[in-house]
């Protein structure tokens, strides 16, 4: 799976702690996500989504064999 | 999932607790400390009889019934301190904090394992309460491990 998190924190221009502590999480856990390492839950998800006001969809993206 | 149920400022005192631990095994510890320190200062060349007479003409710095109760107090110390720094939450605790204990506890439990394996086929038999605190003092770690570099 594939996350635009990097690039809507840069829309929306904060930074990985910033937007951890909006969101309620280490900074680690948005480094890891936007590395690829760590696949979030549906809920921190959805808190992604509503945060960034964009659609879930827009942020992670299914790869083509997951 | 694995629950916290302390604050994180209780860290500090499992720490304490942890080098009250320390220093009452170092009590218990210090006629062992001084036997070994003056055997192996005689080197391989001494007899096996000369180790034990120098073993008896150590006079005790501890009595011995005084040793026993420092271990235990030791041990006491050691595993609340451990269990405590455990069960203590993180600044902030999400889902990928968790994830790190459960791999943490993974690496501790293969660690025990071969440590386990190592000093009974090199060594002695570990005593089972040191066994208990090395997979403790494993997890936690691991735990610190995976939290640096993963």
């Amino acid at each position: 799976m594939q996350n635009t998190l990097k690039i809507q924190r840069a829309i929306k221009n904060v930074t990985q702690a910033e937007l951890a502590d909006a969101i309620g999480v280490s900074r680690q856990s948005i480094n890891t996500i936007e590395k690829g390492k760590f696949v979030p839950s549906t809920m921190l998800a959805l808190k992604f989504a509503r945060f960034f006001e964009v659609p879930v969809e827009k942020i992670f993206i299914l790869d083509e064999d997951d | 999932m694995i629950k916290t149920f302390l604050p994180n400022y209780t860290k500090k005192i499992a720490f304490a607790l942890y080098l009250v631990a320390v220093v009452f095994s170092c009590i218990a510890n210090v006629d062992s400390f001084v036997t070994g320190w003056e055997a192996g200062r005689n080197s391989a060349r001494e007899s096996l009889q000369k180790e034990k007479a120098i073993e008896k003409n150590i006079s005790n710095i501890i009595p011995e019934k005084d040793e026993v109760r420092y271990t235990w107090i030791s041990l006491a110390f050691s595993f609340t301190g451990l269990l405590m720094y455990i069960f203590s939450k993180e600044k902030v605790e999400d889902e990928y904090m968790q994830l790190l204990r459960i791999k943490a506890l993974t690496w501790s439990i293969v660690l025990t394992w071969l440590a386990v394996i190592f000093t009974m086929t090199f060594i002695s038999p570990l005593e089972g309460l040191y066994v208990l605190q090395f997979e403790l003092v494993a997890f936690l770690g691991s735990f610190a491990c995976l939290k640096r570099f993963e």
